[in-house]
């Protein structure tokens, strides 16, 4: 999509221009200072053994990273990756949709947007919980004996409930239940912002031509924001990879391990370990591997772009 | 509709900015004329301890008229992760209250981030008041062992690990009367089960669920003795986890785990689940720490008791957390009158009167009987040298791993024998890395 | 506003233009009507089992300790008690800590939703070189592990002198919020219609004039979401605060609450009560905003 027209520009040339780099100034810097300084310095901890603190730095060249290639416990972790990936990406954002669009293309509609923003209120309250206490009241509700949970299903005829949090078979999806709970409110709130964009009047059309809502949902308000969907959907994906503190405080990785993922690895030797060099060679394997996704994804959702531009 | 302009978002940012100068001028020191002196600890404000310190606070600011003292209170976890950055940076504390253990404390002490306290430790005579095993984790030596070397902390405090149990229950099992000897005390559980009530209020949740691994250690501890503890615990000579009273505790462990005597699930609970289900009468004993004392008395709605394992040769426990001079702390003189403000009658009977397990009070003061005869039982053990401390300390991200084990045996999935193959393996490479500096 | 425009709140206008559409025919009104009920009520119920461990929270806010120890945290309290949070208050500087966490936040939400709308005009309309690569880095900004930029971070604050000032924190996440932010703009300035900057090219608008008179107001929802979100992250943040705001002084709501978990005991409805305390803020916030989330311009400005 090009925007800045040769031809307009010559003829505006007497209006002074900031040139874009301006505008880039702040973020850039910013970016600079606190990110890409920082994550070299980390890169460089990583070619050390190091304690932290005033403890010696003793070189180790590339040894964290050949150490760390052969960890299998690390790499089998990132299989729990692909269930955070579901539970975060997944299920929250085709949810997201459907709930976003319903709030603010029927419900809004039927019963005015205070009932709808109601709603979205509900749905975001999760997100907005320090993630401390979500795991406090969630252990609660998964008690094995007592939890509310179990309580309910007992209550509904089911024999013998499962150890939620206990049963290292189960453990995981109980922690995937928890993510989707915690996540649903990030999509809902950004599409429910997109859907303001979209022209009423392609609703309409539709509408005259008999689609019915399935058909204009999937026809005009998916296409139509597009952007926002990519965006959930490559953050989201960010944060499946990177997550950590809902673990900590659900699990701690346990039980026996099975829900163990990468940044828990880069937590226990930054923190419990004190093996500073070889949690900053985990941090960076990490970003490595999300960058390398991320930009697949970046890349794809420059081309449907593009493609766009284009039709 | 003009809330959202670019004027509104610079209009609402100028006055943010004003506003946080105003709030960023909130630093502490006071005027010119006054010194500054700053304590960091993390005790709840409510526990016996902190109300210790409290006391203490005040005396030391009537000697100190000149100072201007500020009492910080952080958290255990925040501190645990930032000490190392807190201490090494340029506005550190002049005393601070530090985690025992290598993994904590060792590592400041190697690392030179704390200052050897041996000279004030003479100087006042504080190896009196912290004695036999309380000063084994006051100590570290310059790779961060525990057990020897120079004074780094001082402990006000002690703790140790005892069965709650609820005389209500015990009762209606038929049991006349508290268990005195390991057999009695197998014979109460199998009476409770048969009531119907769970014996003991476990956890086994990897994170917070410390309960099985405290019965699991204090049936170790039952059958062990000085040396095999201080092998272990110290590093000193190599441990042979497939012998007694490792073998015997364990696999006395894992029977009682089949017998139903800890309950069942236990891998999605932790220890606050576990106390409450105590104090709720779902279960007859519960395996905690003299943290709970002060709780079980003030929600306790049924009439309870207390006692160490019965016919246990040593008892779980160990000393509290310590006070720590910076070595770039500006006044050490005063910090050392700080800690000797804590260590002084007045703070340690105030403590002992609150159920605290001060280390220098005179546990005859005590007004109340129950607190009393609680304290005098701690200053028993720590007359007799049984104290084993908890069996996380000796190498880093022991923790974690002997947790992921009590899940695993809580949960059928692995034998004792099993186990201690593992914690061979991993205490023996813990020990090399330690050693190694 | 066309008479169809849906969903925005306009208080000044009546809503019956949207029940004209309705007047075709009785029974498929009466049909319509049925339907919509089941849709809320099944709305309704989802956002009740959303909401059903935060009852749990408030429950056992207004408990006593003792009640809470007796019956386990699902019993409904038996004295409806205040005890928690007096208890809070006397432990924790609550309202000093507040004061932190609101100009923390705030100063992060305004800034960052600036610099993120400034950046992203840049690299999505301004189509600077490379920024393709440039947006990769912003990126990069969120995949970072925490632990991994507190060293540094740490010792730069130290360098910088502003360590232990609200500043310290307000840059940084500034700039990692900032990063998300840009992103997301720049993801969604494809959506503003090339006809209305080439008109306003035409009229001699300059590049700062375009900013302000035509893309700003269209990402208006989006810099909203962004306000919202940059708040609520802000606040909620715990880490990196923690290591460069050493001073009780300086501590922010989520620290303080912190300081309720010892090592082997927590006073759990204390540190419920304090939760909720911890949570009313970002939630009037948030529903401060929501009003101005649901308003802004549809696309029928274009005409």
């Amino acid at each position: 999509m090009t925007v800045s027209l040769p031809g307009v520009a010559s003829r505006a040339r007497p209006v002074r221009q900031h040139s874009y780099w301006w505008y880039l100034l702040p973020m850039a810097a910013g970016l600079l200072l606190i990110v890409l300084l920082p994550f070299a310095m980390n890169v460089y901890y990583s070619l050390f053994q190091w304690k932290g603190g005033l403890a010696p730095m003793r070189w180790y060249g590339l040894g964290n990273y050949t150490d760390l290639l052969a960890d299998q416990q690390f790499w089998s972790a990132f299989k729990n990756s692909v269930f955070m990936i579901i539970a975060l990406v997944v299920i929250p954002t085709l949810i997201g949709l459907v709930l976003a669009a319903v709030l603010f293309d029927y419900l809004g509609r039927e019963f005015g947007s205070r009932v709808a923003a109601v709603l979205r209120a509900t749905y975001y309250l999760p997100q907005i919980l320090p993630i401390a206490v979500a795991g406090f009241i969630w252990s609660w509700v998964l008690a094995a004996d007592g939890g509310l949970m179990n309580s309910v299903l007992g209550a509904a005829g089911v024999q013998s409930p499962p150890d939620w949090l206990g049963d290292p078979g189960i453990a995981i999806y109980a922690v995937m239940l928890v993510l989707v709970w915690l996540q649903i409110g990030y999509p809902v709130v950004i599409f429910m912002a997109a859907l303001q964009r979209v022209d009423p009047e392609l609703y309409e059309a539709a509408a005259l031509d008999g689609a019915g809502w399935w058909r204009r949902f999937g026809a005009i308000t998916i296409p139509q924001i597009r952007p926002e969907v990519f965006v959930v959907v490559i953050t989201a994906t960010v944060g499946a990879l990177k997550v950590f503190a809902p673990i900590l405080i659900l699990t701690g990785g346990g039980p026996e391990g099975s829900t163990v993922v990468p940044s828990y690895y880069s937590y226990r030797n930054f923190f419990e370990l004190s093996k500073v060099g070889y949690g900053s060679a985990i941090a960076t394997m990490m970003s490595a591997v999300i960058f390398v996704i991320a930009i697949a994804m970046l890349f794809v959702q420059r081309r449907a772009d593009r493609a766009e531009v284009g039709r | 509709m003009n809330t959202l302009t670019r004027r509104g978002f610079l209009g609402v940012a100028a006055a943010a900015a004003v506003a946080s100068g105003l709030a960023g001028c909130g630093s502490p020191g006071g005027g010119p004329s006054s010194k500054a002196f700053k304590i960091v600890q993390y005790e709840d404000k409510t526990s016996a301890q902190s109300q210790g310190w409290q006391l203490a606070l005040e005396l030391f600011k009537q000697k100190h008229p000149e100072l201007d003292v500020t009492f910080e209170t952080t958290s255990f976890d925040a501190f645990r992760k930032n000490a190392k950055l807190v201490l090494g940076g340029s506005s550190v504390p002049d005393v601070v209250e530090f985690n025992k253990g290598n993994a904590d404390g060792g590592q400041l002490a190697s690392q030179g981030l704390l200052d050897p306290l041996d000279d004030a430790v003479t100087k006042y005579g504080w190896a009196d008041k912290v004695t036999g095993s309380m000063q084994a984790f006051a100590k570290y030596s310059a790779t961060g062992e525990a057990g020897s070397g120079s004074w780094y902390g001082v402990p006000n405090i002690g703790e140790y690990v005892m069965f709650y149990y609820n005389k209500a229950l015990f009762k209606k099992a038929g049991i006349a009367a508290e268990p005195t000897t390991m057999d009695e005390f197998v014979e109460a559980m199998d009476k409770l089960k048969a009531a119907g009530v769970t014996p003991v209020s476990s956890s086994a949740a990897t994170s917070q669920g410390f309960n099985q691994m405290w019965v699991w250690y204090s049936l170790v501890s039952a059958y062990a003795d000085r040396t095999s503890i201080d092998d272990f615990m110290f590093l000193r000579n190599p441990v042979d986890f497939s012998s007694d009273p490792w073998k015997r505790g364990t696999d006395m462990f894992q029977d009682w785990i089949s017998k139903g005597y800890l309950g069942t699930k236990l891998g999605g609970l932790s220890y606050e689940q576990a106390i409450v289900n105590f104090l709720s009468q779902k279960t007859g004993m519960l395996i905690w720490n003299n943290g709970s004392f002060a709780r079980t008395r003030a929600d306790a709605t049924f009439d309870w008791g207390y006692f160490t394992l019965p016919g246990a040769q040593m008892t779980m426990g160990s000393s509290g957390h310590l006070w720590g001079v910076p070595t770039k702390s500006a006044n050490k003189d005063l910090a050392y009158e700080w800690i000797e403000t804590t260590l002084s009658p007045e703070v340690q009977n105030k403590i002992g009167e609150l159920g605290g397990l001060p280390l220098a009070g005179d546990t005859t003061k005590i007004t109340d009987k129950v607190t009393q005869q609680f304290t005098a039982r701690f200053d028993e053990l720590v007359k007799a040298d049984t104290l084993t401390f908890y069996p996380d300390y000796p190498v880093p991200g022991f923790l974690d791993f002997i947790q992921s084990n009590m899940g695993a045996m809580s949960n059928g999935t692995e034998t004792a024998a099993q186990y201690l193959s593992k914690l061979q393996s991993f205490y023996d490479d813990g020990r090399k890395t330690v050693k190694q500096g | 506003m066309s008479a169809t425009s849906l969903s925005t709140v306009d208080p000044v206008s009546p809503v019956p233009p949207v029940a004209a559409q309705r007047a075709t025919g009785r029974s498929r009104r009466r049909h319509r009507s049925r339907l919509r009920w089941v849709v809320l009520v099944a709305a309704a119920l989802f956002a009740l089992l959303v909401l059903a461990p935060v009852l749990l929270l408030v429950l056992n806010a207004f408990k006593t300790g003792g009640d809470y120890s007796a019956h386990g945290p699902l019993a409904l309290p038996t004295t409806f008690s205040l005890d928690s949070f007096a208890q809070y208050l006397q432990i924790v500087d609550y309202p000093h800590a507040l004061w932190n966490s609101v100009v923390i936040s705030t100063l992060v939400a305004v800034l960052g939703a600036t610099f993120s709308l400034v950046s992203a005009y840049a690299i999505g309309i301004g189509r600077v070189r490379g920024s393709g690569v440039l947006l990769a880095l912003f990126l990069l900004a969120t995949m970072l592990p925490q632990e991994s930029l507190i060293y540094p971070l740490f010792y730069g604050a130290q360098a910088t002198g502003t360590f232990n000032t609200v500043w310290s924190v307000v840059i940084v996440f500034t700039v990692l919020q900032g990063a998300f932010g840009t992103y997301l703009l720049a993801s969604v300035t494809s959506t503003v219609p090339k006809e209305l900057l080439e008109a306003a090219a035409l009229d001699g608008a300059g590049r700062w004039r375009i900013l302000t008179s035509v893309v700003f107001p269209i990402l208006r929802p989006t810099l909203s979401v962004l306000v919202v979100f940059f708040f609520i992250w802000t606040w909620n943040e715990f880490y990196i605060p923690l290591v460069l705001l050493s001073d009780q002084s300086a501590q922010t709501v989520p620290i303080a609450l912190a300081t309720l978990q010892g090592q082997n005991s927590i006073n759990v409805t204390v540190l419920n009560a304090g939760s909720l305390l911890s949570l009313l803020p970002t939630l009037v916030f948030f529903l401060i905003f929501q009003r101005t989330l649901s308003r802004g311009v549809t696309a029928g400005s274009v005409k």
